[in-house]
């Protein structure tokens, strides 16, 4: 659809200041985003993103202040609205996404009844609205779409959800459509078709869009202009061809380049934020060839079958109807000495409970893992305990996984005190291992609950390099963070094992980072390798087609050719 | 869950996640106009009752006929039973079979509870299935009638009613550590412990035990009143203690058999009581809100 | 939901049972011989040996309590010891009006209680909210047995503005009302402070989740968001907690009974005790166990009809 610049901006925000108490969340923001046009903000956590979601939709939580400036919805002022123009505004001109589906759709009520419940400022009669309704869960791409209405939304999927979600918001023909993180908590092959969704529905319904993420690739295949927030602060504006192919400000610079996808050679040491943006590319190759056949393999997986299963007891008396999941299916894969394999999946795919099966926390029903010359499957849990030396976990919630009573210091050396073994100073190696993660003496008596992500990151590694494995499993090293902490986390390990020599298998469902530290990729999907092979082999000749899927869905390679819009 | 979905009989119990900080919570428990007030009762109780001994003016047995039934003077601070004997005296002694009973039965039922709550989480499903319908049998029984059942056949004593409060006070704390411990049993710290080779028992006393205890022990000062208030109850039914023992119960039994010739005797039975309910109750209440990170109480 | 339904039923059901039984075993385990207590000092063997047999003692307990739970379902509970007359009868005039007092003190808790919380939640910190904080936690902490003498003494003695004993004339209902009205306060109000602090805790709780903040973002009115879809939710701890207080307010409701002389099933318990009457005392428990499971057992039907999560119970 073309540009009409006859009319006015849909939204236009103009020097708007927000606080919340004493942190100021917005500073003199102003954005327009005209009509027909699909607008990205973008920003880190802490950026102000969210809040200037909320701020357009007047939801601001109580103790937010607007100290100066004002958004302007279809020409009028949103300050002067009152509950009775806000109501006329919100789900019918001005709609709503936001980003966690299972959380958003209120529980007690069945889809029927929460998508005619929002058609109640219309004067149609029941049966028009379910029809209204059914008609566009159907363009959804929702199946079924009669049978949902009468389902509750726990019993769908999280893409069912979301596109209910998007039926939601766009049933009404809204003059702006506000997402907020929407694609965020999706697998990248789900994004990647609710994008495609969000672009047709764009072009028929002819709104406007705010769609705010922090996930460049999105905004640069769907969105026609592009905020860059940073602190509450606009670092750069203008059309996504022009900021991304060529940014101006500096923090737009890193952002780009610290994403990992926009990086085409494979490097051991990706740019982080501390880097000069304006410097060329350091590409770092690593020691070639760390990885020769010649090497014995440390870790031989061999047709290993994972089965949950739970028998009902009294016959269902008490609720429990069992259930049975295959979640590894005669998978095999052998991992060497000093190597980074990564193994890529999407939910679902058995790669969490691989890991877990590896280092003893879930029980193999069959197959064999050969290490040290024992079969890990065939070991009581008595015996696994001198295997915990060598094979070291780090889990995918940083925070979470580790023991919100004890202090850093304790937390990381506790693996030492729980295999007795002997150490003069216990202080002393804590500092160690701390440093050598780049944290400092400050955090040697804090809390976990009192540090970022990125730095309980940190502190999970520390705490896994401290026995000094031979393996490192490590999930989701990058869930959650903030891409330009991404790369700190990735170098930070590749260093560790340039240092020591271990051998690292990454869970992982984003297959950017894979592709610069990892040495091979194996493709889970269904609790089943797909396809196992070397990075460059698996991403120039992929052979399956759910392969390809993944990688088209991860990587976007130009920012600068994609739009249809000037 | 049996018969139950919610985690527990009082579903306003917290789970602490955080703050990790003793001092910051009594802090707040000391800022707070209802903490202080119910630390000052309790304490005030707990030393005068402990004390008795001392601070009491007369035998809280010692009969004096000629001063039957007085109203509350400087002499008889609370005035005097149908017997002439002291009320103010007797209320002190009462306070000690009143706390006596109070922290041996919670502190019984405390144990016996955690110890059931983590068998349960801990063992195989059947197990758990067992206790817990264990568990719901035993809170199928209304206190009252249960004692009233069972005292005449095995006798009014103390013991009875420390018996009866301990049984069924098990399954509030049986139920509220197995939803505990079955919680902390399944984030990703323990599993991490797993994973480092931790054994069941590191993990039980380091991290299980330490992350329940506090909610626990929250509790269990939120049931105190209740337990004061039920062998009270139990007592004036006559199936609690008997004399020469004395209680707050006893004396409200007694009387109310004479609420018609003065209801002075009655009312001042019930003062201590009321203290202590009062006292306690509070206490708890500021301690649940100071140390829940979630409360949002209007202060 | 049939389904369910029917699970927690049955599970009920088990649960009495397995509570009857368990309390049967304790009383005949008793010390003593329970018969000789029964006809007091001038029993003969003759008349011992007799009794034991009429009432099934010498048979083993297994069969014993079978034929209690047997006559149970069929209404026969056995005789009264002292006067003879058939329990299931006798229960069965007393029940009533404990019910009514333990259903009219739910009433006032209930609808004094989930109001003022609901109003505590929309309105935080004002000065009703700060005022029903304080005021409620110590009426939770007051026993019911006071409230029952105090409220006698100034209610009845004092001021004289209600009756202190009975419950009033048969068929004449204003007066069974009058009589009914301190009772039921003091068994009640105690639990009006604590659902209103429960559903104040529960609806912010609500209030505060991402599916009400995209019910306003979708425009939906007020009225419609705090009743439609936050008030749902936060009733079912609300719930549970009345299933289980349900039990709780029996013991209070013996209390009152007792303490205003009024008929019911604990003043019968109270007296049977007191005469040590076996089948009187197993009847009531009978009656009140099954009261209690089946108020816990209507509470988890009732949120997994609100709540559609809750039908899919696993542990």
């Amino acid at each position: 659809m073309a540009f009409d610049h006859q009319k006015p901006p849909t939204l236009r925000v103009s020097n708007l200041s927000l606080n919340f108490g004493p942190v100021q969340a917005l500073s003199n923001v102003s954005m327009d985003i005209g009509h027909g046009r699909i607008m990205g903000v973008v920003g880190e956590s802490g950026s102000g993103k969210s809040t200037l979601a909320r701020a357009t939709l007047g939801l601001l939580p109580g103790i937010a202040e607007i100290s100066a400036g004002r958004i302007e919805f279809e020409g009028q002022d949103v300050a002067l609205f009152d509950a009775a123009d806000w109501r006329q505004t919100r789900g019918a001109t001005m709609t709503y996404i936001s980003q966690d589906p299972l959380r958003a759709l209120a529980p007690t009520l069945t889809i029927g009844d929460l998508m005619t419940d929002i058609q109640y400022r219309s004067a149609e009669t029941k049966q028009e609205k379910r029809a209204k309704a059914i008609a566009t869960l159907e363009r959804v791409g929702l199946p079924n779409p009669e049978q949902r209405m009468k389902m509750y939304p726990h019993e769908m999927s999280g893409g069912q959800r979301q596109r209910i979600s998007i039926a939601m918001a766009v049933m009404q023909k809204p003059a702006l459509l506000i997402a907020d993180e929407a694609t965020t908590a999706l697998d990248a092959t789900l994004e990647l078709e609710i994008i495609g969704l969000l672009k047709e529905l764009q072009s028929e319904i002819g709104c406007s869009m705010m769609f705010v993420t922090h996930h460049l690739g999105v905004v640069a295949s769907l969105c026609d202009d592009v905020t860059v927030l940073h602190n509450g602060v606009i670092q750069e504006q203008g059309t996504v061809r022009d900021v991304f192919g060529s940014p101006q400000a500096r923090y737009t610079k890193t952002l780009l380049r610290c994403d990992p996808a926009m990086i085409q050679q494979k490097t051991r040491r990706l740019p982080t934020t501390s880097d000069d943006p304006d410097a060329p590319l350091v590409i770092d190759t690593g020691p070639g060839d760390r990885i020769k056949s010649q090497k014995p393999p440390l870790i031989d997986i061999k047709n290993l079958d994972v089965t949950f299963r739970q028998k009902p007891f009294l016959g269902g008396l008490l609720g429990d109807t069992g259930y049975e999941i295959n979640a590894v299916k005669n998978a095999s894969l052998s991992i060497s000495e000093g190597e980074t394999i990564a193994v890529v999946g999407e939910s679902g795919s058995g790669k969490t409970t691989l890991a877990r099966t590896i280092v003893g926390l879930q029980k193999a029903d069959a197959g064999s893992i050969h290490f040290g010359g024992q079969d890990l499957t065939q070991l009581t849990h008595a015996q696994y305990r001198t295997i915990r030396k060598d094979i070291a976990i780090m889990f995918q919630d940083p925070v979470g996984a580790l023991s919100p009573r004890m202090r850093v210091s304790e937390i990381v050396t506790e693996p030492l005190v729980i295999h007795g073994v002997a150490c003069e100073d216990y202080e002393a190696e804590a500092r160690r291992l701390l440093a050598l993660v780049g944290l400092d003496e400050s955090f040697m008596h804090r809390y976990p609950h009192a540090m970022s992500g990125g730095q309980a990151r940190r502190v999970s590694l520390a705490r896994a390099i401290a026995l000094q494995p031979r393996m490192i499993v490590a999930d989701e090293p990058t869930a959650g963070l903030d891409v330009s902490i991404q790369g700190e986390i990735l170098n930070l390990i590749a260093e560790i094992q340039d240092g020591t020599g271990v051998a690292i298998l990454l869970i992982t469902h984003n297959l950017n980072v894979v592709r610069h530290i990892s040495d091979r990729v194996a493709i889970m999907y269904m609790g089943d390798f797909l396809e196992i092979g070397t990075t460059e082999s698996i991403f120039a000749n992929p052979k399956h087609d759910y392969t390809r899927k993944l990688i088209s869905a991860h990587v976007h390679p130009d920012f600068s050719v994609t739009q249809a819009h000037g | 869950m049996t018969l139950e979905n919610t985690s527990s009989v009082r579903p306003d119990s917290p789970i602490v996640r955080s703050p990790n900080n003793l001092s910051v919570g009594f802090g707040r428990l000391l800022s707070d106009p209802m903490g202080v007030f119910g630390l000052i009762l309790v304490s005030t109780l707990v030393f005068m009752s402990v004390f008795a001994g001392i601070i009491a003016p007369y035998d809280p047995a010692a009969i004096d006929v000629l001063q039957r039934f007085e109203t509350p003077s400087w002499d008889h601070l609370l005035g005097t039973d149908e017997l002439g004997r002291d009320v103010f005296s007797r209320a002190l002694y009462g306070g000690q079979t009143a706390l006596k009973v109070a922290f041996m039965a919670t502190f019984a039922a405390l144990a016996i509870g955690t110890f059931l709550g983590i068998t349960a989480a801990y063992g195989p499903k059947w197990l758990d299935n067992i206790i817990v319908i264990m568990l719901d049998t035993i809170r199928a029984y209304p206190v009252i009638i249960l004692a009233l059942a069972v005292g005449p056949i095995f006798g009014a004593s103390l013991t009875l009613v420390i018996g009866i409060l301990v049984f069924t006070s098990v399954p509030y704390y049986g139920r509220i550590v197995r939803t505990a411990a079955l919680s902390v049993l399944q984030t990703e710290y323990i599993d991490a412990e797993h994973a480092m080779g931790a054994g069941t028992f590191r993990v039980t006393f380091k991290h299980v035990l330490p992350n329940i205890i506090g909610p626990m022990l929250i509790m269990a000062s939120m049931d105190i009143p209740v337990v004061i208030a039920a062998e009270a109850g139990l007592s004036f039914l006559g199936v609690g203690i008997k004399p020469p023992d004395t209680s707050w119960g006893l004396m409200l039994d007694q009387g109310y058999r004479f609420i018609n010739r003065t209801p002075w005797l009655v009312i001042a039975a019930g003062i201590p009581l009321v203290i202590a309910t009062l006292g306690f109750t509070f206490l708890g209440e500021a301690l649940r809100d100071a140390f829940d990170p979630k409360s949002q109480r209007a202060r | 939901m049939l389904l369910f339904c029917l699970k927690r039923v049955s599970l009920g059901v088990l649960i009495v049972v397995l509570a009857v039984s368990t309390l049967y075993v304790m009383l005949l385990s008793a010390p003593g011989d329970p018969v000789s207590m029964m006809l007091g000092p001038r029993s003969t063997p003759e008349m011992v040996a007799a009794l034991n047999a009429r009432l099934g003692l010498d048979q083993p307990f297994f069969v014993q309590i079978w034929l209690f739970l047997k006559g149970a379902l069929t209404g026969d509970l056995g005789q009264d010891i002292k006067t003879g007359r058939d329990v299931f009868t006798s229960i069965m005039e007393q029940l009533p009006h404990t019910l009514r007092l333990v259903c009219a003190a739910l009433l006032i808790a209930a609808g004094l209680g989930i109001p003022l919380g609901c109003y505590s939640a929309l309105h935080p910190n004002s000065w009703v909210d700060r005022l029903s904080g304080i005021i409620s936690v110590s009426v939770i902490a007051m026993p019911s047995l006071i409230l029952a003498i105090y409220g006698m003494i100034l209610f009845s003695v004092q001021l004289r503005w209600l009756p202190a004993i009975g419950a009033g004339d048969k068929g004449d209902f204003l007066d069974q009302l009058h009589h009914l009205i301190l009772p039921a306060v003091a068994v009640g109000i105690g639990w009006v402070g604590y659902l209103a602090r429960l559903v104040r805790a529960a609806m912010l709780e609500v209030m505060a989740e991402d599916y009400i903040l995209n019910a306003r973002a979708y425009g939906l009115p007020e009225r419609w968001v705090v009743y439609r879809y936050a008030l749902r939710l936060a009733v079912a701890p609300t719930i549970t907690v009345l299933g289980i207080g349900v039990g709780f307010m029996l013991g209070g409701a013996v209390f009152a009974e007792i303490i205003f002389a009024r008929p019911g099933i604990g003043k019968m318990m109270f007296d049977g005790v007191v005469a040590r009457n076996y089948p009187i005392t197993m009847g009531v428990v009978l009656v009140s166990t099954i009261l209690m499971v089946a108020t816990v057992t209507l509470s988890d039907i009732i949120n997994a009809m609100i709540d559609p999560r809750l039908r899919k119970a696993q542990e």
